[in-house]
């Protein structure tokens, strides 16, 4: 559907009959009308990338076809397109596409307030591309994807997701959603959720947790705010996931945002609110034991600062002092010829000591801290650990590691 | 209709209405908050959710549409999770300080979290920092108190068509207000107030603080600051219709001389119209005076009230503004009136204090010869010497002499020949008689008699006119284009002065005034002037002719039984106008001192009523002339509205008008006149828009 080869006769054919676009609604799962006063092209409102608007630019006069199709067969008097903000430059090439089947379309910016088309069929791209396919009698069976910012390709029903998107993953984010790697071998058909067809695969190395933070905050920048839950519940949850990356979680977060997550999926006005907590659904399910673990202040993936620990590996460290003199923070104490000690309290996560230290002595650590001396220890005098483990040996001092947190 | 069951009870909706409607309707309440019954419901709030038997979940009423058998049950544990989740998230990033809300009390989602119970405890809470917005007219915009339901944005859009609220981002949050936050002024606000009636939080709301009851007369100034509480934004409407004889049957319901009060109304109502606030009053004066002018009668003419005659006789002294009015209702209300007027022609100061260059007298005579045309008994030229006497032979006497006695200042000189009165030398004027002017006058006074008098003058032929008066230039109570004029017109105008004496010739005969400056004019607390004059200011003024323009009272005598007021006023009750003596009542001028025509047309409307009450009628001279109107709450977009200038009257040029007694002020032109009228802001339209109720309104009636 990115090209159709016979674009002549898909023209040709475009007065449909009522019935035949209740059969192609079916089939592409758009909403079926039998009169309106326009039609109008948009996105879905969740789709904030707009990757699919590439059916426009490869085949504008694939959509314009499917479009004039949809307006013949339910009577509509015009056609009205409406585009993300800051797209003014795809008029030109629509306008153009819009001549070939002697059209003339209306461009609106902005996100499609659904209200306001009342009396219109709304309809994505993608179908009237679709559409316009049927017609020639060419293949409709696939959708148009784009993995890893890489070009967008039209891949057919009855892939697996690992052909496309590889099995080396540890989640694969299909707009707002999160899939786990238990999915790989799901196989992309008509029942797939495909989203905005924008496929991210994240590595292990990645922390979910922090990534569905991101993913919310952002949504909640882009949110119309016009219904509760998709506005102050984005809020909440932004505000949620934020504090747990912080360390500072509560004891209930996960029920409260299982709470909101399900009240927005059943009961946001659009698309957008209706899918935004899809990665929160994955965190509270698929990801559930690294989300439990960030409760407990741990993030394995070390990627959430506040969770970690720095600390000097006794058995390592060769007193030359380098991390004390990086520290901007003044969270290292010791000297030259000592083995230094990283204050927990004071360091700031910073990691400018890992670089600076030649013999690799600064560990990170998240969850449980290990024991490490109270106070540093002269090099001399100071027990060396003999065992290659790197097992760590505290100075004979007498007093008790003090814990401030 | 269908018919629908909601918590056990059967109740009949129309087709295609909403569940929530239907319920409401039917006196059963739903929680909501961004519903509003003249607003198209959007489904924001997620508060009015209820369960349908047979569906899987709860859904929100207010987008259901209604079917016929469907049963919902409006409680319920899950119905209830969904509403308090709702309500905990829009409490969230709502301030807690209700008791320093303007809104406490009156706020709709104040009452709502009485209703629910809700409290955001387990909500991360966060303040919005939003500024208090107070940089725009008439109304305040304290956005962090406002929870989206985008009621004001379905007003302004959808309700007015004016189009100027919307949805704003603003960093983390969202805002309502104009494009790009521009002040509603340059957004092309029509200041309709659509969005402060249908705000239920303290979010947009009136600057102006008043009560339940006091609300129609603060919103709408114009009405309620008439003393005849004149429909004006109802006739207003009109004549931006084009519908002049509809516009001039509502002032008629009111008012009668509506031409002349075209002409000379004090008008208040334009002091008070709010859209001064955001650039200059709407001409409400002028505006009557067109309805008046284009007037064809019909609506009104011969559909007035006529009650049949009852056989009790009434006698009104005086025809001017205040006794002819009371004669002319009480006529109709069936009583036989006899008017007595001292004067030749009826009009009162219309007709013998206003210069006729201000007051054409043939819209006078036309004005009160309608009203004596029903047959009221009119006995010019007969002074009532002995008001007693009259007690014997009518059943009701009414006292409406008006002021018509100048004041003479007392001061050194004046008793000298070719010192004049106001009052006297207006009348004579207007009466063709000799005046006694003389070639250079002084006119002492700052008021718009004084200026009347000034401005006769010069049109007798007078040489050099000076008016001289105690208070500064800013505080004289004449209107600014009587001195504009006066100034156009050639006279010397010396504000701050204080008179010293008035100089003699050898004669006796006036040579001249004598004045000081004064620095400041004040009153102590005993209302009593303070005086300070400025050193070695002294100067005179020559003149032959000094005209005293410093107030006036009535004349009357005190030989009868009547309680006398303030400056031997006479005494009344307020609503009754009943003087001590039963029997007689008085009106106008002669009860409350000098003021204005359209009050003693008000007085004397009072005066009949209470009149018509004591000789055994109701009271009740209420007329409906004007056919209903029919209110378009769709008022469009208008570019530049709050920007339109308010239109000027046509004047003559001073060397047209300064020699002669023409007509000045020609009132706004045909082209202009409907578009002056729809500068008006309409601040009746509001009250239109259905209130919101409280869910212990419900099932009241049940």
């Amino acid at each position: 559907m990115l090209t159709i080869n016979n674009i002549d006769a898909a023209k040709a054919k475009m007065d449909l009959d009522n019935k035949t676009f209740a059969e192609l609604a079916a089939k592409f799962k758009t909403e079926a009308k039998e009169s309106a006063e326009r039609v109008v092209l948009s996105l879905h409102n969740a789709d904030t990338v707009g990757m699919l608007l590439c059916v426009y630019q490869e085949n504008a006069k694939g959509v314009m076809v499917g479009a004039k199709a949809v307006k013949n067969a339910i009577g509509a008097k015009s056609i009205l397109v409406i585009l993300p903000e800051g797209k003014e430059n795809f008029e030109s090439f629509i306008n153009d596409a819009a001549a070939f089947v002697d059209e003339k379309v209306e461009f609106v910016y902005g996100t499609c307030v659904k209200r306001e088309y009342e009396n219109d069929l709304i309809i994505h791209p993608v179908t009237c591309a679709k559409i316009a396919a049927s017609l020639a009698g060419e293949d409709t069976d696939g959708y148009i994807v784009c993995v890893d910012k890489k070009v967008p390709f039209v891949v057919k029903f009855g892939t697996k997701l690992s052909e496309i998107a590889g099995s080396d993953f540890k989640a694969v984010r299909i707009g707002n959603r999160l899939l786990g790697n238990a999915h790989k071998d799901a196989v992309i058909d008509a029942d797939f959720p495909i989203e905005n067809g924008v496929i991210e695969t994240v590595s292990d190395e990645e922390c979910v947790v922090k990534l569905t933070s991101e993913i919310i905050h952002d949504l909640r920048l882009r949110s119309c705010g016009r219904c509760v839950y998709c506005r102050e519940g984005l809020a909440q949850i932004d505000t949620v996931l934020n504090d747990i990356t912080l360390s500072r979680g509560r004891a209930n977060d996960l029920e409260f945002m299982e709470e909101i997550v399900n009240a927005m999926h059943k009961y946001s006005n659009c698309t957008f609110g209706q899918t935004a907590g899809g990665s929160v659904t994955a965190l509270l399910t698929e990801f559930m034991d690294e989300t439990k673990e960030h409760m407990q202040k741990k993030c394995r993936t070390l990627k959430c600062a506040s969770m970690l620990h720095y600390y000097i590996d006794q058995s390592l460290c060769k007193g030359d002092a380098n991390c004390n003199a990086v520290c901007k923070y003044a969270a290292i104490n010791g000297g030259k010829d000592f083995i230094n000690v990283i204050d927990d309290f004071d360091c700031k996560k910073c990691g400018e000591c890992v670089t600076a230290c030649a013999q690799g002595a600064i560990k990170v650590v998240s969850g449980t801290m290990p024991k490490v001396p109270d106070k540093p220890i002269p090099l001399k005098e100071g027990l060396v650990a003999a065992s290659g483990d790197g097992e760590i040996t505290q100075a004979p001092t007498g007093k008790k590691p003090r814990r401030r947190r | 209709m269908v018919s629908i069951t909601v918590d056990g009870k059967k109740i009949e909706a129309k087709e295609g209405t909403s569940v929530l409607r239907a319920a409401l309707d039917a006196g059963i309440y739903i929680p909501h908050l961004c519903h509003h019954p003249d607003l198209k419901d959007i489904s924001a709030c997620k508060v009015c959710f209820v369960q349908v038997e047979g569906h899987d979940e709860p859904e929100t009423s207010c987008n259901l549409t209604v079917e016929d058998g469907m049963v919902v049950v409006t409680k319920n544990e899950e119905i209830d999770k969904l509403r308090k989740l709702a309500m905990e998230l829009i409490l969230a990033a709502h301030p807690e300080d209700c008791s320093v809300c303007p809104k406490y009390g009156k706020c709709e989602l104040q009452n709502l979290i009485q209703y629910l119970g809700v409290a955001p405890s387990r909500m991360r809470l966060r303040a919005k920092g939003f500024q208090l917005e107070d940089q725009n007219p008439l109304y305040d915009h304290e956005m962090n108190r406002c929870v989206l339901c985008g009621r004001c944005v379905r007003a302004c859009n959808e309700l007015r068509g004016v189009k100027v609220l919307q949805y704003n981002r603003e960093g983390l949050e969202i805002k309502v207000g104009a494009l790009h936050d521009k002040l509603l002024k340059d957004a092309d606000c029509r200041f309709c107030g659509a969005c402060a009636e249908v705000c239920p939080t303290g979010s947009i709301r009136d600057r102006l603080v008043y009560t339940a009851a006091e609300k129609q007369d603060k919103l709408v100034p114009c009405r309620a600051t008439c003393p005849a509480n004149t429909d004006i934004p109802r006739y207003v409407r009109f004549v931006k219709e084009g519908k002049f004889d509809e516009a001039a049957a509502v002032i008629r319901e009111k008012l009668t001389f509506s031409e002349c009060l075209g002409h000379v109304c004090s008008h208040v109502c334009e002091g008070e119209c709010r859209r001064q606030n955001v650039n200059a009053s709407v001409s409400i004066r002028n505006i009557k005076r067109y309805a008046a002018e284009k007037d064809t009668g019909s609506f009104w003419r011969g559909k007035e009230k006529r009650l049949p005659d009852t056989g009790k006789k009434v006698c009104v002294i005086g025809a001017g503004p205040a006794g002819l009015t009371a004669a002319y209702y009480l006529r109709k209300q069936g009583h036989a009136v006899t008017v007595k007027e001292a004067l030749p022609k009826s009009g009162g100061m219309l007709q013998y204090g206003i210069p006729s260059y201000r007051m054409p007298r043939d819209i006078v005579d036309k004005e009160a010869d309608y009203m004596i045309s029903f047959g009221i008994n009119i006995e010019y030229n007969t002074k009532v010497e002995d008001v007693m006497s009259l007690k014997n032979e009518f059943d009701a006497v009414l006292i409406a002499i008006g002021n018509h006695v100048g004041t003479l200042l007392p001061m050194d000189g004046n008793d000298a020949d070719g010192i004049l009165l106001n009052i006297d030398f207006l009348r004579n004027a207007s009466m063709g008689n000799e005046t006694g002017l003389g070639k250079k006058v002084i006119v002492l006074g700052g008021g718009n008699v004084a200026f009347d008098c000034a401005r006769t003058a010069k049109r007798l032929g007078a040489e050099e006119i000076h008016v001289a008066c105690l208070e500064a230039r800013d505080k004289m109570t004449a209107d600014d284009e009587e001195i504009e004029q006066a100034g156009e017109e050639g006279i010397f105008v010396h504000p701050a002065q204080a008179f010293e004496k008035i100089m003699k010739d050898a004669n006796g005969h006036v040579a001249g005034v004598a004045f000081t400056d004064i620095l400041s004019f004040t009153f102590d607390e005993n209302r009593r002037a303070i005086i300070e004059k400025k050193e070695g200011s002294y100067h005179e003024i020559e003149a032959d002719t000094v005209i005293f323009a410093v107030g006036q009272r009535c004349g009357l005598e005190g030989n009868d039984e009547i309680e006398r007021g303030r400056a031997n006023s006479i005494a009344v009750d307020e609503k009754a106008k009943t003087t001590s003596v039963e029997g007689i009542f008085a009106c106008g001028d002669v009860t409350y001192g000098t003021k204005s025509v359209v009050m003693a047309i008000a007085d004397g409307r009072k005066a009949a009523e209470s009149i018509d009450k004591f000789l055994g009628g109701d009271g009740d001279i209420s007329e409906v002339l004007a056919p209903e109107q029919i209110r378009d709450p769709y008022i469009g977009r208008w570019e530049g509205f709050g920007y339109a200038e308010r239109k000027q009257p046509k004047v003559l040029s001073a060397s047209e008008r300064k020699d002669n007694f023409n007509m000045v002020d020609f009132g706004i032109c045909d082209e202009e006149i409907c578009g002056e009228a729809a500068r008006c802001l309409q601040c009746d339209l509001r009250f239109d828009i259905t209130t919101s109720k409280s869910w212990s309104d419900y099932g009241k009636e049940a």
